[in-house]
């Protein structure tokens, strides 16, 4: 028992300075596109802003603690957050499709590319479907709103029999509107514009 | 068998009174509700479970996650889970993340997302939450709040400078 406790002792020591010495590490990752976004890290009232690929912090309870540029690379980051990085689910893809005028029936290209994007379910797991209805300037939010959503809503029962081919039953079909929130073409309020008036079909 | 710690208790260890309170506060709303859908899981490996009000489930490909679910990897584990906002998350081995609050309006993207990485490593993807709202994605750790201004980045909770 004596001697338990001597070979505890200065492993209880490491354990308690290792708890006051806590720390966290956040690495800031390039993504493929190039693009870098920022992670703003909060700490013992001081704050750091993280915007560069690499930009890296080991904030304790003290401070937000940023490191030189250059400490974390592809290399290092991939040693320590391989197995987690491994583990990201692929990134949701997603197809615009459009319609002949005055209709619901997509048109010959549309059609392509929605077949094209089925074949891409065939590789994924757990396939979530996401129909996103967009409309033009044209009308108020509201109209534009409901309008969008029953878009997407009247795209989905279509392709519900199709998707059920590739295994994706109804539960994991969702249908969304966003009215004139998310333009493809730019324009002015109160524009027609056939190409604004779209529906997103995403695979997450 | 590693026992299960409500977030309030959890925090109530910690000595650092702004951590009590933050934590407090992000913790009220989540016993309130706590059975909404909020994302799927697309990736596992090894031994992965998820505890919700003290139940434990195992986590499987194709299951579902929920507000306040705690999300728990074992050795050689990970997972990964889709959220939907089209966040993207992974974590890897020894890890332990709690989702404490999701909330996402599907028509004008507005939101907040707010998890807390209790330990080991997580990678994150933000998604249409962020990008509609800098920031309202905040990720938790033992010493430190982590604003999300729209980027992929990793976070290690139990990290000392190496």
């Amino acid at each position: 028992m004596f001697k338990t406790t001597l070979v505890l002792a200065p492993a209880i020591g490491v354990l308690l300075l290792s708890a006051c010495a806590e720390r966290s590490l956040v690495v800031v990752l390039p993504e493929p596109n190039g693009h870098v976004g920022a992670v703003v890290v909060h700490s013992g009232g001081s704050q750091t802003v993280l915007n560069k690929g690499y930009a890296a912090a080991t904030p304790s309870a003290r401070s937000a603690n940023p490191l030189p540029a250059g400490t974390y690379g592809d290399e290092k980051v991939k040693r320590m957050f391989g197995e987690t990085l491994a583990a990201m689910p692929e990134p949701p893809v997603s197809q615009d499709l459009f319609f002949k005028v005055d209709s619901l029936d997509l048109t010959p290209a549309s059609e392509a590319a929605l077949q094209n994007f089925l074949d891409k379910l065939k590789t994924r797991k757990a396939v979530e479907i996401v129909i996103t209805g967009h409309t033009d300037t044209k009308g108020k939010d509201d109209y534009n709103d409901a309008l969008s959503l029953q878009r997407a809503e009247s795209i989905k029962s279509t392709l519900l029999p199709v998707l059920l081919k590739y295994g994706v039953g109804a539960d994991s079909v969702a249908a969304v509107g966003r009215g004139k929130r998310d333009l493809l073409v730019a324009t002015p309020d109160d524009t027609p514009e056939p190409r604004n008036r779209r529906v997103e079909i995403t695979v997450r | 068998m590693q026992t299960t710690v409500s977030p309030i208790v959890y925090h109530r260890r910690r000595r650092n009174s702004f951590w009590l309170l933050g934590c407090f506060v992000a913790g009220l709303p989540l016993s309130a509700v706590a059975d909404e859908r909020i994302g799927q899981i697309k990736t596992e490996t090894g031994t992965v479970t998820i505890v919700q009000a003290g139940k434990t489930r195992p986590a499987q490909v194709g299951g579902p996650v929920f507000r306040s679910d705690t999300v728990i990897t074992a050795g050689r584990s990970s997972v990964g889970i889709t959220f939907a906002d089209n966040s993207l998350m992974a974590l890897g081995p020894f890890s332990r993340l709690s989702l404490d609050q999701f909330r996402f309006n599907t028509t004008t993207h507005d939101g907040t997302f707010d998890v807390s990485l209790k330990k080991g490593t997580l990678a994150i993807k933000s998604g249409q939450i962020v990008k509609q709202t800098p920031e309202a994605m905040r990720v938790r750790t033992p010493v430190a709040v982590l604003g999300v201004r729209g980027t992929e980045f990793v976070v290690r909770a139990d990290g000392t400078e190496s």
